[in-house]
């Protein structure tokens, strides 16, 4: 399958002041077309830093980074910005909805920043998502309203508004208990059969066993790949 | 659904002030405030300081030369002394007017004396005054609009019509009708305009004795001078050297009225509505600025906050490929559309304003406000300033979000030593403006109470109000008019019961000076009113009766008015106090404690233009044959103009000041409601900041007190500093003459304190009780 995004000797370090930390060094590693990966590793490892940078979120890194062909470096904001709504969906462990907009709302809000999708499919388009992660029936509740699993099935309805090639999940099981976990682990993994790639950051064995790779990073580091 | 972009961004907006609504609806009306008060600054401004009245045409810069009362009332001076002008070598052009009364007559309609205003020929090119056929302008006379509607019915055919006059032996023509503007000139409402030439026919000199009307037009201080210099000039010097020169008219002695002669900038006819109108001026710049603090201070806050919570947003909105121009879209479209809210109700006070000054004729200027005039450029200008304001507002905490050090700052809640000042500042400030604003608040409801106040003499006394044109009532005689039913005598008095004049009485070597009002009565017009006099006033033949707010002001200043005569200027000199009556609420309840003086019939020294008879209620005056008998007898065409029960009279002013009531206690509620909230969001953000220490000391068992005396201790530290600022503020004000001594230990005052202390205190208590009640384990985690 055709390659989707390759990482070159990314690196990626903080200072806070006078301390250097190095969150990634020297990480290569590539993805294809319709591929799961589970990148795994202890807490501080850099997990959520890499995601940042596939994400097209974090722009300090040393290092090559080439999505759909495209040197992520030479994309200016207003680029980025595009690739971001229309080819990467977010999940993320402490789900992010917009508190103050419904679930209808929270789904439908990256097709606002999508010009090809017509005002007129806003509705339909939010209805056939969320059908798919199973909450037709919550259009007018408010985030605070759902359970933890409802408010992570929206955030994947948000995540896939746009048919992104690519979806980016951090931890997204972390703050739901194993049987909730299962599921939304079980939804984000049915996506790669419709063809998208999906990377997902875990501490769970058996989500990760369930991609067909593995990324373990260690201070920074790929420890031991595949 | 909502898929408009623009009704998205709106709903955005709308669900992201939850919970905050009634304090931006509070913001808005804040800034309708300073929009409307600003935009009256400038124009008053405009009006006061810069330009000429508004039937002048010219907009150069021109002095008056006239002479002043003690009482800051304005008369004339001689043409001689104006004619001295043009010796200066800095001046370039003089000119002059005076008003006086001229018997015309006419064929077709009835007139008596209307009051011309005399002009010098000269004076329409000095001034550019701009009115029909002033080519023929030395010969003719023109009608004001209001004396055409009035004495003319409008007439449309008036223009070359004649009017006749005793000493004329030819008919004068009427050359046309005046603009609107000449309807008010000065402090005089003239009926005519009419060239200087007219007044060598009303001299007291025979038309042949030439050399005499000329003297006597040169010496009478009738005068009032307008001229034009090279260069801007000295006018206290100018009146001072002037002052020193004798410019008296050989051959011709000529009383003087006992003004001094005085220079004014601009052209000036009555100072005291432009002193009335620069101190209405004073109070709304430190109105506007007050305003301005509170009301930036708090949308800059406001702001901020909301910041907070929305850069947790911006950072989702980010990651669905939102950008900058997403987020800040909602809040312009939000923002326009406030701004629209705050015009609209600037604009709405604007009419209420302009409908007021209209009710209160003493304004010498109704187009203030008028929206035909300047004034919408002003207000088009104060709401640029607004705009300006609330942008800085928005954009400071936006450029703050990345570095926080501006937001800590202004909120105190920063642990340096300065920003903690600046914090400390604001607060003192503010809990200033809210102590003088309770004071003021208090103070008004107080008035208001005075509504409910009964009435302590006979309002159901008819008043009325006699018109004359000649004649003096003889005050012996009155008691020939008895009403035949109710066996009740009448009362008289000059001016009527809501109108007296004003006089300034003492002086600076008694210690004290103060404006009193003044009546001048017949002796039984207390026991007409039913008012309870300390002395029997049927003895009172001189002396003047004062009130109790005059007696108590009087004891105030240590002055004995039992032994001292009371100095009453130059014209009524000193005067024994003969008793004190209980307040009469001449206008209204609202204004009970005005030091008033009622003077005897027998001390005006000027013919009365009319007099007002206080009679039974009873008692019809349109039928009373002796009445009319008795006015007929000793006036030239009495005419009774009004009548009306002093209820009535009383009623009408009251309800005036109802709606100033109103008004102004809305200004001080809001004030006050902009500060309550400040204050709120500067606690919260200094105990959210200091969270964890507070965390920890709940960890250690401390008791509530101590937490309470930990938060309260900035803010007690502020109260007390803004009660010195307060007062030390009041000191000074009454050091520099603007205020008269003030109790500072009234009750007012500490009503006003114990309220803005406890607000103060339950902004602390409440935020704090909240905090306690959290996990502790929240409290002390760091973000
Ligand atoms: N914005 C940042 N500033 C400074 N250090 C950071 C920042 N983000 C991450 N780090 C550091 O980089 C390292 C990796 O962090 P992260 O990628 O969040 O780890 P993980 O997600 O694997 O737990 C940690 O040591 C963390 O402290
Ligand atoms: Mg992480």
């Amino acid at each position: 399958m055709a390659e989707l995004l390759k990482l070159d000797k990314v690196t990626r370090a903080f200072s806070d002041g006078t301390q250097q930390v190095m969150a990634l060094s020297n990480v290569s590693f590539s993805v294809s077309e319709g591929e799961t990966l589970a990148i795994v590793g202890p807490s501080g490892s850099g997990k959520s830093t890499l995601l940042s940078i596939l994400g097209l979120l974090d722009r300090g890194y040393k290092g090559t980074y080439t999505i759909s062909d495209t040197n992520a470096a030479a994309l200016d904001n207003q680029q980025l910005a595009h690739l971001r709504n229309r080819e990467i969906g977010w999940v993320f462990q402490n789900f992010n909805l917009i508190s103050h907009l419904s679930v209808l709302h929270n789904v439908v809000l990256p097709m606002r920043y999508n010009r090809e999708i017509d005002k007129r499919a806003y509705h339909q388009r939010a209805l056939a998502v969320l059908d798919s992660v199973g909450l037709k029936d919550k259009l007018d509740a408010k985030p605070s309203q759902l359970s933890g699993g409802q408010q992570q099935r929206v955030a994947i309805a948000r995540a896939l508004a746009n048919q992104p090639s690519l979806v980016l999940a951090d931890e997204p099981t972390g703050n739901l208990d194993s049987k909730t976990g299962n599921m939304i682990s079980e939804l984000l993994m049915s996506l790669a059969q419709a063809g998208t790639t999906v990377i997902i950051v875990t501490h769970d064995d058996k989500v990760a066993a369930k991609c067909d790779t593995q990324i373990r990073l260690k201070d920074g580091t790929i420890a031991h790949g595949e | 659904m909502v898929s408009s972009r623009l009704l998205f961004d709106l709903l955005c907006e709308w669900n992201r002030w939850a919970g905050q609504r009634g304090k931006v609806l509070i913001l808005i009306v804040g800034f309708s405030l300073i929009s409307f008060v600003f935009a009256m600054v400038l124009r008053l401004g405009d009006v006061l300081f810069f330009e000429n009245p508004d039937w002048v045409g010219s907009e150069a810069d021109f002095y008056t030369l006239s002479s002043v009362y003690d009482d800051g009332r304005q008369a004339g001076v001689s043409q001689q002394t104006i004619a001295s002008l043009k010796d200066l070598p800095y001046v370039t052009d003089v000119a002059w007017l005076r008003t006086r009364t001229f018997d015309f007559r006419s064929n077709d309609y009835a007139l008596y004396q209307p009051l011309a205003l005399v002009f010098e020929p000269h004076l329409v090119d000095l001034l550019q005054l701009e009115f029909p056929a002033t080519d023929k302008r030395s010969t003719g006379v023109w009608l004001t609009q209001r004396y055409w509607r009035e004495a003319f019915n409008s007439d449309p055919e008036v223009v070359g019509k004649y009017l006749t006059h005793e000493k004329l032996s030819n008919s004068v023509p009427i050359r046309g009708v005046l603009p609107q503007q000449f309807n008010r000139i000065g402090p005089w409402s003239p009926d005519i305009l009419l060239p200087a030439d007219y007044l060598r026919y009303v001299t007291p000199f025979a038309p042949s004795s030439t050399l005499m009307i000329d003297r006597f037009l040169r010496s009478v201080p009738e005068y009032y001078g307008f001229f034009k210099t090279r260069r801007p000039i000295d006018v206290e010097r100018l009146s001072q050297e002037m002052r020193n020169n004798d410019f008296s008219v050989q051959g011709m002695q000529v009383e003087s009225h006992g003004g001094e002669l005085n220079i004014f900038n601009g052209i000036m006819l009555d100072q005291k509505s432009a002193t009335m109108l620069k101190q209405l001026w004073t109070f709304s710049v430190l109105l506007v600025i007050a305003l301005v603090s509170i009301f930036s201070l708090n949308a800059f806050m406001s702001f901020s906050n909301r910041n907070l919570l929305l850069a947790d947003e911006y950072r989702v909105l980010q990651t669905i490929g939102a950008q900058p121009i997403d987020l800040v879209r909602p809040v312009i479209v939000a923002s326009v559309i406030k701004m629209g809210i705050i015009a609209l109700i600037s604009l709405g006070l604007n009419v209420l304003a302009s409908h007021f000054i209209s009710m209160n004729v003493h304004v010498t200027r109704l187009d203030l406000f008028s929206l035909d005039g300047k004034y919408p450029y002003y207000w088009a200008l104060s709401l640029v300033f607004i705009t300006l304001i609330y942008a800085t507002a928005i954009i400071f905490p936006l450029m703050s979000l990345r570095k926080k050090t501006l937001f800590s700052r202004v909120m105190g809640t920063n642990r340096g030593y300065k920003q903690l000042l600046v914090g400390q500042g604001s607060l003192i400030f503010q809990l200033s403006i809210a102590i003088i604003a309770t004071i003021a608040a208090i103070q008004i409801s107080k008035q208001q109470l005075a509504l409910f106040a009964p009435f302590n003499f006979n309002t159901s006394v008819q008043q009325v109000v006699i018109n004359h044109h000649g004649g003096r009532l003889p005050i012996e005689s009155i008691e020939d008019v008895r009403n035949d039913d109710t066996n009740n005598a009448l009362a008289l008095s000059v001016a009527p019961f809501d109108k007296p004049q004003t006089l300034s009485v003492g002086a600076r070597e008694l210690g004290f000076e103060r404006e009193f009002e003044v009546h001048y009565v017949s002796q039984n017009y207390f026991n007409q009113l039913s008012a309870q006099v300390s002395a029997d006033t049927r003895d009172w033949k001189s002396g003047v009766v004062i009130n109790r707010t005059a007696q108590q002001f009087l004891a105030e200043n240590r002055f004995n008015i039992r032994a001292t005569p009371l100095y009453l200027g130059k014209i009524l000199g000193s005067h024994r106090i003969f008793g004190v009556v209980d307040d009469i609420p001449h206008g209204g309840r609202f204004k009970r404690d005005q030091p008033t003086l009622y003077l005897p019939l027998s001390t005006v020294f000027s013919t009365p233009q009319s007099y007002t008879l206080y009679l039974d209620e009873r008692m019809d005056v349109s039928s009373s044959g002796a009445l009319q008998n008795y006015l007929d007898t000793h006036l030239v065409d009495a005419q009774i103009t009004s009548s009306s029960t002093l209820k009535a009279v009383i009623d009408a002013q009251e309800a005036r000041a109802q709606q100033l009531f109103y008004f102004s206690i809305s200004v001080v509620i809001i004030t006050l409601f902009g500060i309550a909230l400040t204050l709120g969001y500067q606690v919260r953000s200094r105990l959210q900041l200091e969270k964890a220490d507070y965390g920890v000391l709940i960890a250690i068992g401390a008791p509530f007190n101590a937490l309470l005396i930990k938060a309260c201790k900035p803010i007690a530290m502020g109260f007390g500093a803004a009660v010195i600022v307060t007062f030390a503020g009041y000191m000074l004000l009454v050091h520099l003459g603007y205020l008269h001594h003030v109790n500072l230990a009234s009750a007012i005052n500490l009503i006003a304190l114990v309220l803005v202390g406890l607000i103060t205190l339950s902004a602390v208590v409440l935020p704090l009780l909240k905090l306690t009640r959290s996990q502790v384990i929240d409290l002390i985690k760091q973000e």
